[in-house]
């Protein structure tokens, strides 16, 4: 050996020292310390403003007990109010869930199993709704069909086809969950295998009973993980529900609203309520999904033969796609035509100060200013949220991926969960409560109060899909780097992350698309600044229609463009 | 009870060939076998036949009767996958019953008649447990029980015994065999493994490129294989390059000056290939000179020589060439390397084509 | 250079399954062993726990007389060749080589020298620079290998390696691997499941069933000195005569097998005693009941069928106590036997095996 080549160059020095760094860290005490951060920062920002509100509730039961059921004026009227808003919330959460179902199903076979033009841009469509702002939603469906510009307009109707209330919040909330069940189960649907399909019929059943009795029972998880979403969601939205809704309350638009009457103690009730029945649901669903059959088993085989033929699939498949189309895509894409038909002035009285240039760009106050600022700040928040969810939760992820103890491992893949099936209201109040002047007193509502708000519910946005890409990765190559020498960390480093690139992106980009598009929680926990949902809101509520349309157009765009981001990601990696 | 038969059958996916021009006929209670490598169209007949897939052109026929546009629910027959397909959340019981049930069959009929494959079929216990909780060769065993509880009369196999271990499959080629013989089924069986389609077989056809090239008795097809492709698709060969010469009534093929004696039609100056399976090119001691009667004695020397269970592999040098033989164990024959034998050969255990440059090209299998 | 010994090793997973029991046995340095059984036999777990992938429930591995408990897998200089190759596909073939030494923290230069050795040594130099990705089956199983060498492991575990590779290239890379080992000098313990492979390619196989080690010997000891029924059976073929033993005293024993009596070797099992006798089914020799120039040591029976297979004829044979036995011949065999003829089944006593009669039977011992 050359006597020169003794001296270790800086490139090995770095290396060793690096190599040593990752050996220490992958010590099993610092392992385990590292777990125990992961966890604790995840108690800390997910679970600690939930138990901290269950404690409140519990110690300070006498201002309660006064306010919502012994109030000297009202009585229990706080009371009967919340339950009246849950009620409400929990009929036109089962009426959407129906729906969503009988129309999502058959929508997923579609997408999963045929093949036709256009298939992709179908599959983007269905998608959108959930990528794009629930306010811009929501008031895009108001114009359609609320207004005389939208569907009225084809009966020459000088009102709307339904008039803020109930009926609207349905038409709205079928909008936004419709992706749910569709997504959750599509992919399922896909990954089936069509060889039990093909042993199926030659032991002599027909496609639907095929369906029924094998295929179904596979997505039958997946079916009610995407009910379970699209139920919690209708029964926590505000942003879009607060702009349907008129005189009728949600429980969390209630929520909302009473926040902003500052009637703290009573919100605290209904927040903690919202909160239980939400965390009951979960429960039951993990615990129940794999034991609950499906309710037919009965088999008809001339019948089903007959639901098999052609022209009753056929139909069947229309009547989804223009359902779809209908009730989804086209009210929650409005906002883009009523753009354009107000975009000089009004359509119907041609005043141009009535039309979008005017509103946004001219008039005294200009909106695009007030458009500019909340945008900047709604990406500014969005973009600190997901770098310290992705740093948060890519721990978590690994560990709940990589864990042995199954219960453990149950344990928290449910509990992570949670963020996903709260309404962001109350989970919004509940970090209020614990961070604000109520709790620790840390924050005051604003800009960093919303952060952490927003980091607390997208936690599960980022964590699931990290779960699932490090799920994906074969073990054998953690194995093989283990066995050439190297440490936990280094393997991580040099093997997993390499593997982890498109799922990293996508965890991501998912954060940032829920952070952009959330309102209620930021209402709740902001101070003067306003992210564009919010300000969506306000121009609803101070009826600049135009304007609003012009901050909705804006934010679809953003969505659109992320969701066209998140499908080039999630598709290189299946080819990969 | 039925006959089957494909007429023209042409099957395209797109652009790609699957099968083209299949005729077959399979007679009530006939045991086909269907032999070639992967990307023959085994598995498109399969699914022709069964009505997984319908033909671009010709017609199917059991029983003279058209089924070529039934669907396959509708055609009555039990079909065994490859990797099994068995239904994973029922168990094995209901797997089994899954036919009579979406057929509307009367099931206690149907349990009665499941009870008694699950015992022909030694998985008597296994009705409650789920196919992940039972074994390869028990997963198969059940899939064949489900093909057969239904009423089947067609048997339909796709290489069932693909994914198993050797020693299983041994023994579920015999069980195979002695099933649909005892319940008179008529049977057809893809497979890619030679000595599988001949031992469960009456009748064996071989695909190559989506076409039948050869059709015949297990005994047909080997002794008289039709091409160099079948020749060597049964079994391993080594190539003898030479020239035909006829002499007094009897053919001869040239190499190096070597005469070897063969059979074959081709006239004197032929260029031409004679391939010699390795189980007939037999190995004598030196000293049973003039005590063996063969076509072709010569003397051989052993270069390597490997027991792998029921042969010994050995390459030996003769015709000044290497020359693969194997020979059953249990001969008092000295392998050693090195060692100076007897090679032996008749003359019809020659394959003789004539010679293609073009056949040379063609693509190990 | 490591000599591999492993003490009562036993392995359960969960609460009650038993993947690995009482596992005993010596590998010696250089030595090139083969595990095979059935699928479920504990042969992989065997692998897995040499790696420290996983621990041992109970008994101890020794590498050079060294207890290997505490060692981790990193620590225990191993080089893993796994069935699906586990090559990393972002990283070339180079790098995928240099892996070893990169994380060991080598100089470059050694780095260098030792990649070099090794992507010669399996010859892939050419293909160094190209991400595997766009590489063939071979060439990644190529990476493995030199991978393994670069990482300077001594002890090579090979979980089905060539499992993924067709039939022609498999022979091929048999003959590859082993030179390959010898030459690097390697202790080596390949898992397969396919016999003729560890038969062609290893010093010794190992015989595994149901967790247990049922026996190591070389490929001719396993073929014809197996010492228990389940080697006879797993190993090759054979059938098997259950018998009374009635003669322990001469060098062949006799026993009595129905209503005849015939020779075989004497295993010292004493007179009385029930056994099995162990006959592969290309020992046997059958001939026509009327021959009557063969030796007299035989089994009456009829032909059940007489099976051309090209390669071979199986004849089965079903014997008084209508149990069914199987013969390999020749193909060419000159006599053909009809359904239904009478037969002799001729068997050569010196090439018989003789065990103790199974407590629960033959089938149970059979039990895969």
């Amino acid at each position: 050996m050359v006597a020169g080549e003794d001296k270790p160059d800086l490139e090995v020095k770095f290396r060793r020292s690096l190599l040593a760094t990752e050996k220490w860290l992958s010590k099993d005490t610092v392992l385990s310390a590292g777990k125990a951060v992961t966890v604790g920062i995840f108690i800390l920002i997910v679970l600690g403003p939930i138990l901290y509100l269950l404690f409140q509730i519990i110690i300070s039961w006498g201002d309660i007990n006064e306010t919502v059921f012994n109030d000297p004026i009202l009585g229990n009227e706080a009371f009967l109010s919340m339950l009246r808003s849950i009620g409400l919330s929990f009929e036109i959460a089962a009426i959407v869930t129906v729906f969503d179902i009988l129309v999502g199903v058959p929508m997923a076979w579609i997408l999963a199993r045929y093949e036709f033009k256009g298939k992709n841009i179908l599959d983007t469509m269905v998608d959108l709704p959930m990528a794009v702002p629930t306010s811009a939603l929501g008031f895009s469906i108001y114009l359609f069909w609320g207004t005389n510009n939208g569907i009225s307009r084809l009966y020459n109707s000088q009102v709307g086809f339904a008039s803020q209330g109930i009926l609207l919040i349905i038409l709205a909330h079928v909008a936004f969950t419709f992706p749910y069940v569709t997504r959750s189960i599509k992919g399922i649907i896909a990954d089936l295998d069509l060889d039990l399909e093909k042993a199926g019929r030659t032991l002599g059943a027909s496609p639907f009973t095929i369906a029924k009795m094998i295929s179904l029972p596979m997505v039958k998880e997946g079916l009610l993980a995407g009910t379970v979403l699209a139920f919690t969601r209708s029964l926590g939205e505000t942003g879009a529900t607060l702009i349907v809704s008129g005189v009728y309350q949600t429980a969390p638009v209630v929520i909302v609203s009473w926040m902003k009457g500052l009637k703290i103690p009573t919100t605290a009730f209904l927040a903690f309520i919202l909160i239980i029945i939400s965390l009951l649901l979960l429960a039951a669903v993990r615990i129940f999904a794999r034991k609950v059959g499906l309710p037919w088993k009965k088999v008809f085989p001339r019948f089903e033969r007959k639901l098999s033929s052609k022209k009753v699939t056929r139909t069947r498949d229309t009547f989804s796609i223009a359902l779809f189309f209908l009730f989804v895509f086209i009210p929650a894409l409005f906002v883009i035509v009523f753009l354009f038909q107000w975009w000089g002035g009004s359509p119907f009285s041609g005043e141009f100060e009535a039309g979008m240039i005017y509103q946004v760009f001219l008039a005294p106050d200009k909106k695009i200013n007030e458009i500019m600022t909340a945008l900047v700040t709604s990406l500014e928040i969005a973009l600190i949220v997901t770098i310290v969810n992705l740093l948060i939760a890519t721990p978590m992820a690994l560990m709940i991926s990589k864990m042995k103890n199954k219960k453990v491992k149950g344990l928290l893949d449910g509990l992570i969960d949670i963020p996903l099936v709260i309404p962001s209201s109350a989970l919004g109040f509940s970090i209020f409560f614990l961070w604000g002047s109520n709790g620790l007193h840390i924050l005051s509502p604003g800009f960093a109060m919303i952060v952490i708000a927003h980091i607390s519910f997208t936690y599960s946005y980022c964590v699931r899909p990290l779960i699932g890409s490090f799920d994906s990765i074969s073990t054998m190559y953690d194995e093989a780097a283990a066995a050439f020498g190297a440490s936990k960390i280094t393997a991580f480093r040099t093997v997993t992350l390499p593997f982890l690139k498109s799922g990293l992106i996508a965890a991501a980009i998912m954060t940032f698309t829920r952070s952009m598009s959330e309102t209620g929680a930021t209402i709740i926990c902001m101070g003067i600044e306003r992210t564009i949902p919010v300000l969506l809101v306000d121009f609803f509520e101070a009826s600049t229609f135009p304007a609003a349309a012009f901050a909705s157009t804006i934010l679809i765009i953003i969505s659109f463009v992320m969701l066209i981001l998140l499908r080039l990601v999630t598709r290189r990696k299946k080819d990969a | 009870m039925v006959k089957l038969e494909l007429k023209n059958i042409t099957k395209y996916y797109g652009k790609r060939r699957g099968v083209e021009n299949i005729n077959l006929t399979i007679e009530d209670g006939e045991y086909l076998a269907v032999l070639g490598s992967t990307g023959a169209g085994k598995t498109t007949t399969m699914y022709l036949v069964a009505g997984l897939l319908s033909p671009s052109e010709g017609r199917i026929l059991f029983n003279g009767e058209d089924v070529t546009n039934v669907p396959s629910e509708d055609r009555n027959v039990g079909f065994v996958f490859e990797e099994y397909n068995l239904f994973p959340r029922m168990s094995a019981e209901s797997n089994v019953l899954f036919g009579p049930i979406v057929k509307g069959l009367d099931l206690s009929d149907s349990r009665q008649v499941a009870r008694e494959m699950f015992s022909l079929l030694n998985i008597t216990g296994k009705e409650g447990n789920f196919p992940d909780e039972i074994s390869g060769g028990q997963k198969q065993r059940v899939a064949l029980a489900r093909a057969i509880v239904s009423n089947a009369n067609l048997l339909v196999m796709d290489d069932p015994l693909r994914a198993l271990d050797a020693k299983i499959r041994e023994i579920l080629q015999i069980e195979l065999r002695n099933l649909v013989k005892d319940l008179s089924l008529t049977c057809i069986h893809a497979t890619h493994d030679t000595q599988e389609a001949m031992r469960v077989a009456d009748k064996i056809a071989v695909f190559k490129d989506g076409a039948i090239v050869q059709l015949g008795t297990p005994e047909e097809v080997y002794n008289n294989p039709v091409s160099i492709y079948v020749a060597k698709f049964l079994g391993e060969t080594t190539e003898l390059k030479g020239t035909i010469k006829q002499e007094k009534n009897k053919s001869f093929l040239i190499v190096d000056n070597i005469k070897i004696e063969i059979e074959t039609d081709l006239k004197s100056g032929t260029k031409a290939v004679a391939l010699i399976p390795a189980e007939l090119a037999d190995i004598y001691s030196i000293s049973e000179k003039g005590k063996i009667t063969y076509d072709n004695i010569i003397e051989a020397e052993i270069i390597s020589s490997k027991c792998v269970g029921e042969f010994f592999d050995v390459d030996l040098i003769a015709f000044k060439q290497v020359i693969k033989a194997k020979e059953l164990i249990g001969r008092n024959v000295p392998l050693t390397e090195g060692s100076k034998v007897l090679f032996a050969t008749d003359k019809g255990d020659f394959r003789v084509f004539p010679f293609e440059e073009d056949e040379n090209d063609e693509k190990e299998i | 250079m490591p000599e591999i010994r492993l003490q009562s090793v036993t392995k359960i997973f969960g609460r009650k399954v038993e993947a690995v029991k009482d596992l005993s046995f010596i590998i010696e340095d250089g030595e090139y062993v083969s595990l095979i059984g059935p699928s479920g036999c504990g042969k992989t777990t065997t692998l897995r726990l040499l790696a420290g992938t996983i621990l041992p429930t109970q008994g101890n591995i020794y590498f050079d007389n060294k207890s290997v408990e505490n060692l981790s897998i990193r620590d225990r200089h191993i080089g893993f060749v796994f069935q699906h190759f586990a090559i990393f596909p972002h990283l070339t073939v180079r790098e995928n080589a240099a892996y070893g030494p990169i994380v060991r923290g080598r100089k470059k230069s050694e780095i260098a020298s030792l990649v070099d050795h090794a992507l010669e040594a399996v010859q892939i130099a050419d293909k160094a620079d190209l991400y595997p990705p766009s590489l063939s089956a071979p060439d990644w199983q190529k990476t493995a290998l030199a991978r393994v060498i670069a990482s300077e492991a001594k002890i090579l575990l090979l979980d089905e390696p060539l499992g993924a590779l067709d039939q022609k290239i498999r022979e091929k890379f048999q003959v590859f691997l082993r030179d390959l080992v010898k030459k690097e000098g390697l202790t080596a313990i390949h898992v397969t499941h396919d016999q003729a492979e560890a038969l062609t390619i290893s010093d010794k196989v190992a015989v595994m069933n149901k967790g247990r080690l049922i026996q190591l010997g070389s490929a001719s000891d396993l073929i014809f000195t197996p010492n228990n029924i389940f080697t006879s059976f797993f190993v090759g073929e054979s059938d098997f005569l259950e018998s009374v033993v009635i003669n322990d005293k001469e060098s062949f024993a006799e026993v009595r097998v129905g209503q005849s009596t015939i020779k075989v070797k004497n295993m010292g099992i004493t007179r009385g005693k029930r056994a099995v006798v162990a006959v592969r089914r290309e020992f046997f020799k059958v001939h026509k009941y009327e021959d009557t120039d063969e030796p007299d040591n035989f089994l009456p029976g009829v032909v059940v069928r007489d099976q051309f297979l090209g390669l071979l004829r199986r004849v089965r044979v079903k014997l008084e106590n209508q149990q069914i036995v199987e013969v390999k011949i020749h193909a060419k065999h000159p006599v053909h036997y009809k359904e239904n003829e009478k037969v002799k089944l001729v068997i050569d006593p010196s090439s018989t095996r003789c065990f103790e009669y199974p407590k629960a039977g033959v089938a149970s011992a059979l039990e895969m």
